[in-house]
C-alpha cells in the first residue's frame, strides 16, 4: 500500500480533464468536489441523502472500463481515484448534445429542469450497461429511473424520451461508450489509484488489519465500504471523520466465489453485482432477485455492498432475513487476523448493535450451495410505503418445504417487527412436522401476531406491522402448501 | 408560418436544462468572500426562551457573524399578509425548529457545524398541536367565517350522510430547495437572487427587514428548480436572513437550506380536518349540505385566509346545492406555519365533497357516476353557494365523453366480476371532476405589467412580473409575442424576473401566471405596433385605409413591406419609443369574503379523470392501473406545456394521496423529515395506461388567446384515484358497507379499510 502524503493535492479524472482535490479532503464528497472546485455546477443537490437522484454521475473504471451511475451527495471524492468521473458537462453541450438530452427536450420530459442533469445520467448509464439496447421493456426503463425524483412531469414524457432515445442509440454506428468523453490514455493510469493517510484504501486483507491495529474508533476513523448510509453523518449531520478506510479496494473482499459446497460473498460485494448474480442463469434466486430489484435505487445499488448493510445493525436492512432464513454464517476477522464464525441470526444484539467488534472487520458471508433448493424455496415479500426505493415497514423471508402433508423443513426471518432482524425459531418449531391446514395456518398467524411488539414510527404503526407479520407468514405457508394467492404483480 | 400559439413549444430553457447549462441560485458563479447561512433552533417545541447561549456559536471555526431577534435594523415581522412571522424568535418559540439566530460563516458546513453549538432553553408550555384541540380551545390563528346559501327552494331529503374525513397536507419536495443569494451594491442597496415566486414580495419584506426603500432592494429571479406554492411566501426568510448579513457585514452571502431543514423549518400543505351532513332527494338531488372545514395553520396566518377561504369555495365542487352552510376554521398550532400548495385549499375542500358523494351513492343505491352528473351545475341550478353563477357548463359532457371514451361502465361491470372470482385482489374504479375557480380571490392581486423592449437591431427582449418556476410561464409569454409581432421565436429572448424592470408584480401563484401575463405582454405588443402603424403611415406614407400585417418576421400594409427589423430602425432614427410597459387586470371580479358572496372568479377551469386500481386486501398494497383524463384548457397557448402541467399535476396529486405521509410524533416534531421517509412518487407510480385528452372549447372568457389556466386544476384529478382505492376496498366487503379511508390511503390505510370493509361485511 502506498500513502500519498495528506500534504499535497491529489487529482481525479474528471470528464476529459483531471482536476485537482485539495490536501485534506476525506470529508468532501464527489458533488462539493464536483460543484465548488470544478465548477461542474451542472451536477445537482437535491437532498444531499441518495434520495433523489439530481446529484447521479457516472463513474468509468480506468482499468477495467466499467461504469455505473452513483449519487454524488454520498460517494466520497476521493473514492474516486482510478477512475474517470462522467458528469452532465461530460455527456453533451447544448451544441453537441447526448440523444438522451434531445429526446429529452423533444418529448419535454424537463419542467424547472432541476433534477433533469440526474435523469440524464441515469439513462445514459443504462445504455452503458444494458445489453440489449432494442429490447428494453417499460419496466426496464422504469427501473432505470428508479432512483431519480421528479416533481414536474409525473414521469411519462421522461419515460417516452428513454425509449425514443434508446431508439436512436440502438439503431446508430456510434456506441454508448463512444458518447463518453475521451481521456488521455498516456497518463499513467494505476498511479491515480492510491489512498491517502486520512483517506487510507488498503488493498489487502493483511494492510486492512494493519490498520486495525491502530485501534480505530468507529465513530471517527470508520470503515467505509460503499457509505450509502454512513457519508450521511457528511452530509446530513456535518461530522468530520479524522481519517476514513475505504476498503472496497480489497480483491478478496470483494469476490462472490461458488464451489460446490457452499457459496462464499465477501463483504464488498455490491447490490448491484448480486443482483446480477442471483439473476443470472444457474445462479438464480427469484426471491433475492424480486427483493433487491426494490433495494434502494441503481445508484445505492452500484455502491451498497452487502456486508454495509449488515453492519449498520438496522432492524429494517433488506438483507439479514434473506441471510437468516438461508442459514447464512459470517467470517468476522479481526486485526490479528483471526477469524471467527457467526451466525446471521445470532449477529443482531440490539437495536443498531452487533457482535461486530471495534478491531473486526466482515469479510465473508456464508451461504449454502447455489446449486441447493433453498434458492428456488426461499419466498421473501417486502411492505413498503412506495415500491420503488423505500424502506422496508415489515419484511420477511421464509424457507419452508413440505414432505407430503407435513412441513419438513422451516425457516422464517423478519425484519422491521422488532429491535433487531429477527429468525423466528420458536414460530419454525411450532410449524415443523404439522400439516398446513386452514387452521393450522392461523393458529401459526396468531401466534406470531401475539408474541411480537413492533414499534409505531414514521414507516407504520405497531398494529399494522402485527398484522403484516401474519399476512405475510400467510402468503407464504398457502403458497408452501401449493395454493398460492394472487399478488399485485403476479397476478393469476 | 403557423401560430406562434397553439403550438408544442419545447420550454425555452429546455436546453439548458438537459445540458446543465441553466443556471439556479446556487450555480450562480459566487462572488469572491461569499458567506453562507445556516439557522439554529431548538427541539423544544414551544415557549418563553429562558436562555439563548451562543457563545460557542460565535468562536466556532469559520464563523463571521451571528443575529438574533434583537439585531434586525427594521421590522421583524415578515407575516405576507397578517403579522405573525418573524424572521427569527422574538422572545418565544412556537413550533420545534422555529428559526431562532442565524450565522454566516466562510462555508455552509462551517456555518451547520456552528449552529449545533448552541444552548438555547425554553420555559416549555404544552403545545397545541391539533386542529381539534385548537377548536376545543376556540384558538384560531384568523376569525372563523361561515358562508351560508338559502335559494328558499323547498325539497324533501329523503337520505343523508354523516361524514368525517382526515386530510392530511404535503411536502412541497420542490427539487431546488429554498435558495437566495444577496450583493450589497452601491449606497448600501441590495441586489437580491432569489428562488421565489414573488419577487416583489421579497423586494418588500428585505427592505422592511433592513430598513430600507423598496428602491433600494432590486430582487433578481431568473426561475426556480420547483415552487408548487412553497416559494411563495416561504422564500422570503431566506432571502431577509442573506440580506441582514450582507448588509450587516458587506459581504455577498447565500443561503442555501439543505433538505432536511427545508422539510422542517418551511411551511407545507395545511392537513385539514373535514365533517359534513349531505342531504338528496330520492332522484339523488342535492337538497342540503352542511360542511365544516378545519385547517391546520400552524403558528401564524400566513396565507391560511384565502387557503380556508379557498377550501370553501371548492366545497361543492362542480355541483349545485340550493341550500348550503359551509364553515371554515384556521386552526393554530405549534407547528410550522402552512402555506401555499398547488390548489390552495382546494384540493382539500373538493376531496371533501367527492368522498360524500360517494357515500350518498352508496346510501342511495345509485351509480356513483350516475349521481355526480346529476348534481353537476346546469342552466338554472348555477348558483354556488358563494353567489357567484356558473355559466359555461361543459362538465356534463365532458364526463360522458370520458366515460365512454374509457369504456367506463364496462370496465366496471368487468371489475365487478374479476372481484367476485378474486379473492384477496379486488380492482376499484372511479370517475370525478374537477372546477377550479380561476383568479386570486384576493382580488387586488389579479394585475399584472410588462416590459417590452425593442432594440434598435430588432431583437427583442420581453420582462414581466411573473416567475418561471418550469410550468411554462415564459415560453408561453414569448409565443404571446411571437404571435403578437410575428416573429421567430429566436428573436425574442425572456429576460429574468426584475422588480425594477415590472415593478409591483403579484405571485405566481393561483394557476394566473399565462392568464396575467399574456395579457400584459400582449398589452405591450398592441402599444408597440401602433406607435409603428402611426410611424409607418406618417413618416413612411404607408396606406391609412389598410391594416399593418405583422407576420414571418415582416411588416407590411398592402403592397408596402417592411422586414421588422428595417421598420424597428427607421422607427428608432426617427425617434420612436421602443420600450412599452404593459399592464393588465382582470375584469368582472369582486367578492365580500365576510358575507360569502360574490362573483371571486373569472371563469372555471375543468376536467375530471377516470382511474381504476387493484388492491391487495391481505397488505394493502395497491396498485394503479389505468388513468383517463379529459381536461379544459381552453384554447391551448402550448399543447406540450399544458400536457406536462395535468400529467404532472396528476402525480403530484397522486403522491397527496398515496404514498406522501406529513407525520409529526406527539411531542411535535415532523417525523417524515426526509426523503427517506417521506415519498413523492417515482416513474413507477405513473400508471402504465396513461391517456390524457384535451377538452377542446376556447374559453368564453376574453383571455389571453381564449386559453385557460392549468397549474392547479388538474392536480385534483387525482381524486379519482383515492376514490378508486375506497371502491376497491368496498369491494373486499363484497360492496356490503363503503368503508372510510383517510388521506393519504397509503398501503396501510387500504388495509385497515378493507379490514374495515370486511367486518362490517360480516355483520350485514
Amino acid at each position: 500500500m502506498t500513502h500519498a502524503s495528506d500534504t499535497r493535492p491529489t487529482t481525479l479524472w474528471v470528464n476529459s480533464g483531471q482536476q485537482t482535490l485539495p490536501a485534506h479532503s476525506h470529508n468532501t464528497s464527489l458533488l462539493l468536489f464536483l460543484r465548488e472546485h470544478c465548477l461542474s455546477t451542472g451536477t445537482k443537490e437535491g437532498c444531499g441523502s441518495g434520495d433523489c437522484g439530481a446529484c447521479t454521475v457516472i463513474l468509468r473504471d480506468l482499468k477495467t472500463g466499467n461504469t455505473q451511475s452513483v449519487n454524488s451527495c454520498i460517494t466520497p471524492a476521493l473514492a474516486a481515484r482510478g477512475q474517470q468521473v462522467v458528469t452532465i458537462e461530460g455527456v453533451g453541450s447544448i451544441d453537441a448534445p447526448h440523444p438522451v438530452q434531445s429526446a429529452m427536450v423533444s418529448e419535454h420530459g424537463s419542467q424547472c429542469g432541476f433534477c433533469t442533469p440526474g435523469f440524464v445520467m441515469s439513462m445514459v448509464a443504462e445504455q452503458l450497461s444494458a445489453p440489449t439496447l432494442a429490447e428494453r421493456t417499460r419496466a426496464d426503463d422504469v427501473r432505470a429511473i428508479s432512483g431519480n425524483l421528479c416533481r414536474c412531469t409525473g414521469y411519462r414524457p421522461i419515460l417516452t424520451a428513454a425509449r425514443q432515445a434508446n431508439e436512436v442509440v440502438a439503431t446508430s454506428n456510434r456506441p454508448p461508450e463512444q458518447w463518453l468523453p475521451n481521456i488521455d490514455a498516456a497518463v499513467d493510469r494505476d498511479e491515480s489509484a492510491d489512498g491517502t493517510a486520512s483517506y487510507c484504501m488498503p488493498t489487502t486483507e493483511q494492510e486492512l488489519q494493519a490498520l486495525l491495529k491502530r485501534s480505530l474508533n468507529a465513530n471517527t476513523n470508520p470503515l467505509i465500504a460503499g457509505t450509502t448510509d454512513l457519508w450521511l453523518q457528511v452530509s446530513q449531520n456535518y461530522v468530520d471523520f479524522e481519517s476514513v478506510v475505504d476498503i472496497t479496494r480489497i480483491e478478496s473482499l470483494r469476490a462472490i466465489d461458488t464451489t460446490r459446497d457452499a457459496l462464499t460473498i465477501g463483504a464488498c460485494a455490491t447490490h448491484g453485482e448480486l443482483l446480477s448474480f442471483f439473476t443470472t442463469s444457474g445462479s438464480d434466486c427469484p426471491a433475492i432477485a424480486e427483493i433487491l430489484l426494490r433495494f434502494g435505487s441503481p445508484q445505492i445499488r452500484n455502491r451498497g455492498t452487502i456486508g454495509g448493510n449488515l453492519a449498520g445493525g438496522s432492524p429494517i436492512a433488506d438483507w439479514p432475513p434473506l441471510l437468516m432464513a438461508l442459514d447464512a454464517h459470517l467470517t468476522l476477522t479481526n486485526s490479528s487476523g483471526m477469524s471467527r464464525q457467526i451466525r446471521v441470526a445470532d449477529f443482531f444484539k440490539d437495536y443498531r448493535r452487533t457482535e461486530l467488534r471495534t478491531d473486526e472487520y466482515i469479510a465473508r458471508i456464508h451461504l449454502p450451495s447455489i446449486d441447493e433448493d433453498a434458492y428456488r424455496t426461499l419466498r421473501a415479500y417486502k411492505i413498503s410505503k412506495r415500491e420503488e426505493d423505500d424502506i422496508s415497514s415489515v419484511m420477511a423471508a421464509f424457507d419452508v418445504r413440505m414432505q407430503g402433508e407435513a412441513v419438513s423443513h422451516c425457516r422464517i426471518a423478519y425484519g422491521g417487527i422488532a429491535a433487531t432482524p429477527i429468525r423466528l425459531e420458536s414460530l419454525e418449531q411450532s410449524l415443523l412436522g404439522r400439516a398446513l391446514t386452514n387452521a393450522n395456518i392461523e393458529s401459526a398467524c396468531e401466534q406470531l401476531r401475539s408474541t411480537i411488539k413492533p414499534l409505531t414510527d414514521v414507516r407504520a404503526s405497531a398494529d399494522y406491522r402485527r398484522a403484516m407479520s401474519a399476512s405475510l407468514l400467510k402468503r407464504a405457508l398457502l403458497d408452501a402448501r401449493g395454493t398460492p394467492v394472487a399478488r399485485l404483480d403476479h397476478p393469476t | 408560418m403557423s401560430l406562434q400559439t397553439s403550438r408544442a413549444q419545447p420550454h425555452e430553457s429546455a436546453l439548458g436544462h438537459v445540458t446543465g447549462d441553466a443556471r439556479y441560485i446556487d450555480d450562480i458563479p459566487a462572488p469572491a468572500n461569499t458567506l453562507h447561512v445556516a439557522v439554529g433552533s431548538t427541539d423544544s417545541i414551544c415557549g418563553q426562551i429562558s436562555r439563548c447561549d451562543l457563545a460557542a456559536v460565535r468562536t466556532a471555526p469559520g464563523v463571521i457573524d451571528v443575529v438574533t431577534a434583537e439585531d434586525v435594523p427594521g421590522k421583524l415581522d415578515i407575516g405576507a399578509v397578517y403579522p405573525g412571522d418573524p424572521l427569527l424568535a422574538d422572545g418565544r418559540v412556537e413550533y420545534a425548529r422555529q428559526p431562532v439566530f442565524a450565522v454566516a460563516a466562510t462555508s455552509l458546513r462551517l456555518a451547520q457545524q456552528a449552529v449545533k453549538l448552541a444552548n438555547i432553553d425554553l420555559i416549555e408550555e404544552r403545545a397545541q398541536l391539533s386542529s381539534a384541540a385548537a377548536i376545543d380551545a376556540g384558538d384560531f390563528v384568523l376569525p372563523t367565517r361561515t358562508w351560508r346559501h338559502d335559494e328558499g327552494i323547498e325539497t324533501e331529503a329523503t337520505t343523508s350522510i354523516d361524514g368525517t374525513l382526515t386530510i392530511r397536507g404535503q411536502e412541497h419536495f420542490y427539487l431546488e430547495g429554498q435558495a437566495a443569494l444577496a450583493i450589497v451594491e452601491e449606497h448600501g442597496a441590495l441586489r437580491v437572487h432569489s428562488s421565489t415566486q414573488h419577487p416583489d414580495d421579497i423586494q418588500h419584506q428585505v427592505a422592511d427587514v433592513l430598513g430600507l426603500s423598496m428602491h433600494n432592494v432590486r430582487v433578481v429571479t431568473r426561475r426556480m428548480g420547483g415552487g408548487f406554492g412553497g416559494k411563495e411566501t416561504q422564500a422570503a426568510p431566506v432571502a431577509c436572513l442573506a440580506a441582514l448579513f450582507a448588509q450587516r457585514t458587506g459581504h455577498p452571502v447565500k443561503y442555501r437550506m439543505p433538505r432536511h431543514d427545508d422539510m422542517v423549518m418551511t411551511g407545507k400543505r395545511h392537513d385539514f380536518d373535514a365533517s359534513y351532513r349531505v342531504s338528496c332527494d330520492e332522484d339523488g338531488l342535492l337538497t342540503n349540505v352542511e360542511m365544516e372545514l378545519a385547517g391546520k395553520c400552524g403558528f401564524s396566518p400566513d396565507l391560511s385566509e384565502g387557503i380556508v377561504d379557498r377550501a370553501m369555495f371548492h366545497a361543492m365542487n362542480g355541483y349545485y346545492t340550493p341550500k348550503a352552510e359551509i364553515t371554515g376554521y384556521r386552526c393554530r398550532t405549534n407547528t410550522v406555519s402552512h402555506t401555499a400548495f398547488r390548489g390552495f385549499g382546494g384540493p382539500q375542500g373538493m376531496i371533501a365533497i367527492e368522498a360524500a358523494m360517494d357515500e350518498l351513492a352508496f346510501a342511495t343505491g345509485i351509480d356513483p357516476l350516475t349521481l355526480r352528473l346529476r348534481n353537476l351545475y346546469a342552466p338554472g341550478r348555477d348558483t354556488t353557494p358563494y353567489g357567484q353563477k356558473v355559466e359555461q357548463h361543459m362538465l356534463a359532457d365532458l364526463m360522458s365523453q370520458l366515460a365512454k371514451n374509457c369504456r367506463y361502465t364496462e370496465r366496471q361491470a368487468e371489475a365487478r366480476a374479476f372481484n367476485t372470482e378474486s379473492t384477496n385482489l379486488k380492482k376499484g374504479l372511479a370517475l370525478t371532476p374537477v372546477q377550479f375557480g380561476i383568479s386570486f380571490t384576493a382580488t387586488h392581486l389579479n394585475q399584472a405589467g410588462a416590459l417590452l423592449n425593442v432594440f434598435r437591431d430588432g431583437s427583442v427582449e420581453i420582462n414581466h412580473a411573473g416567475t418561471e418556476m418550469g410550468q411554462g410561464l415564459f415560453t408561453k409569454v414569448a409565443q404571446v409575442v411571437s404571435r403578437s409581432l410575428g416573429l421567430p421565436l429566436t428573436k425574442i429572448v425572456l429576460g429574468a424576473t426584475q422588480t425594477d424592470k415590472v415593478p409591483n408584480g403579484s405571485p405566481t401563484a393561483a394557476s394566473s401566471g399565462s392568464d396575467l401575463n399574456g395579457m400584459a405582454a400582449l398589452d405591450a405588443c398592441n402599444q408597440l405596433k401602433s406607435r409603428l402603424v402611426s410611424f409607418a403611415r406618417n413618416d413612411l406614407g404607408w396606406s391609412k385605409d389598410q391594416e399593418l400585417v405583422f407576420a414571418n418576421g415582416i411588416v407590411s400594409c398592402g403592397t408596402q413591406s417592411l422586414p421588422f427589423d428595417e421598420l424597428i430602425k427607421a422607427a428608432y432614427l426617427a425617434r420612436v419609443q421602443l420600450s412599452v410597459a404593459g399592464f393588465y387586470k382582470t375584469p368582472d371580479i369582486h367578492f365580500d369574503k365576510e358575507a360569502g358572496k360574490g362573483s371571486p372568479f373569472f371563469y372555471y377551469a375543468n376536467g375530471a379523470a377516470a382511474s381504476e386500481v387493484m388492491i391487495d386486501t391481505m397488505t394493502g398494497e395497491y396498485r394503479l392501473l389505468r388513468t383517463d383524463i379529459l381536461h379544459d384548457v381552453g384554447e391551448s397557448l402550448n399543447p406540450a406545456v399544458d400536457l406536462g402541467q395535468i400529467e404532472g399535476g396528476f402525480i403530484q396529486g397522486l403522491g397527496w394521496l398515496t404514498t406522501e405521509e406529513l407525520l409529526w410524533d406527539d411531542a411535535g416534531r415532523l417525523i417524515s423529515n426526509s426523503p427517506a421517509n417521506y415519498k413523492i412518487p417515482t416513474a413507477d407510480n405513473c400508471p402504465e395506461q396513461f391517456n390524457v385528452d384535451f377538452f377542446n372549447a376556447p374559453n368564453p372568457r376574453p383571455t389571453i388567446y381564449r386559453s385557460k389556466a392549468v397549474g392547479e386544476p388538474p392536480l385534483m384529478l387525482a381524486i379519482s384515484a383515492w376514490c378508486a382505492l375506497r371502491d376497491a376496498a368496498c369491494a373486499a366487503g363484497n360492496y356490503k358497507s363503503l368503508p372510510g379511508l383517510s388521506a393519504p390511503a397509503t398501503p396501510e390505510q387500504v388495509y385497515w379499510a378493507a379490514q374495515q370493509a370486511m367486518t362490517q361485511g360480516e355483520q350485514r
